[in-house]
């Protein structure tokens, strides 16, 4: 099986470097790719002075056009597997085979859950990962501990929708969606790293549009929304 | 207000949900986009269902007439609305420019012609 470690990277010159010094030392062989989401800082200028794999997006695309830009590059070029991995440093690389071998089990998607074995704190950002948790299960019936990790693992039967289709980014909606489409999801406990450097994605005003977003595309969309066929 | 309009503004609101559900569903609209209209389309549901809901509004801002409370809601709506997208039109246009700029420095480089100059000089 041929797993492709797809990376977006916006602004994390301050990480990318031990990042990937760190994954390449805890899975060697495997391959990688950086995908450069038009970073203002010299990102870019660091994985070419390291010659790491890197695709360079002339614009800021955000989150979820960067990993379809992934999701592309894994679709033509043959790979089993894509795994959604944080410039940051806050996915662990040691979880990845572990990942990988729910695949092989016949998982179309594999999250890389905090919750499975360990409890969910409560605190104000579970409380959304919570509502999140509960439109999911009912609208698909399935638990999922941990749904808004940000570590993926998507199969072959998912990538080709991924790499093409709009609205289908790599969040818990497509999650509730792909599993309306048959889609089988695992979870595997992992522990994540708090981000060292750099900012995140998400600030105050955007989790709320997020949130709104998310909830509504589960609750009301994802009902309307027509099933696409699962093919290998 | 008349049952007449109560009811033309309530089937307003489904015919826009239903036009944006369309829209999802043939791939031509974002989610993320779509939600403004969605919350539009809900609020012109519950103004058509409701309507007690705007009079109140209107006595608690001595506006005199709902009516002129509803226009003022929706034009000031549609202008921030405006606002957004222009806002977002700017910034297609100068990322579609930079993709192109990109693009073409990029072709330049890697065309035929300069391989061959750039081997005449080796």
């Amino acid at each position: 099986m041929r797993t492709l470690i797809a990376i977006p990277a916006y602004n994390e010159a301050e990480n990318i470097e031990r990042v990937i010094h760190h994954l390449q030392e805890t899975l060697p062989g495997y391959d990688y790719v950086i995908i450069n989401d038009g970073s203002t800082d010299n990102t870019k200028e660091i994985c070419q002075a390291n010659h790491f794999p890197m695709i360079d997006q002339a614009v800021n695309l955000g989150l979820a056009g960067t990993f379809q830009c992934g999701m592309k590059y894994a679709l033509y070029h043959g790979y089993d597997a894509v795994i959604q991995f944080d410039g940051d440093g806050q996915h662990r690389p040691e979880y990845i085979p572990e990942m990988e071998q729910k695949i092989r089990e016949g998982a179309d998607i594999v999250i890389g859950s905090r919750f499975v074995t360990k409890p969910k704190p409560s605190s104000m950002r579970m409380f959304g990962s919570d509502l999140i948790q509960f439109f999911t299960r009912v609208t698909t019936g399935q638990k999922i501990k941990d749904p808004t990790s940000g570590m993926r693992m998507y199969g072959k039967r998912v990538i080709r929708a991924m790499a093409e289709q709009i609205n289908l980014a790599p969040e818990p909606d497509t999650i509730s969606y792909l599993m309306r489409c048959g889609a089988k999801v695992a979870e595997v406990q992992v522990e994540m790293d708090e981000r060292i450097a750099g900012e995140s994605y998400l600030t105050a005003w955007r989790s709320v549009q997020y949130m709104s977003s998310v909830c509504l595309s589960i609750l009301f969309i994802g009902a309307f929304r027509k099933r696409i066929p699962l093919e290998d | 207000m008349s049952y007449r309009i109560r009811i033309l503004v309530a089937i307003g609101g489904i015919l826009v949900f239903a036009f944006i559900i369309s829209s999802i569903r043939r791939s031509k609209m974002m989610i993320g986009d779509s939600v403004f209209w969605f919350l539009f389309s809900l609020a012109l549901l519950i103004i058509g269902i409701f309507p007690e809901i705007f009079f109140a509004i209107a006595r608690t801002l001595h506006v005199a007439s709902a009516s002129n409370l509803a226009y003022l809601f929706l034009i000031g709506l549609l202008l921030i609305r405006i606002f957004q997208q222009d806002l977002k039109i700017s910034q297609l246009t100068t990322k579609l420019q930079r993709l192109v700029q990109n693009m073409a420095i990029y072709q330049a480089d890697h065309s035929e012609d300069r391989k061959e100059t750039d081997s005449e000089h080796k």
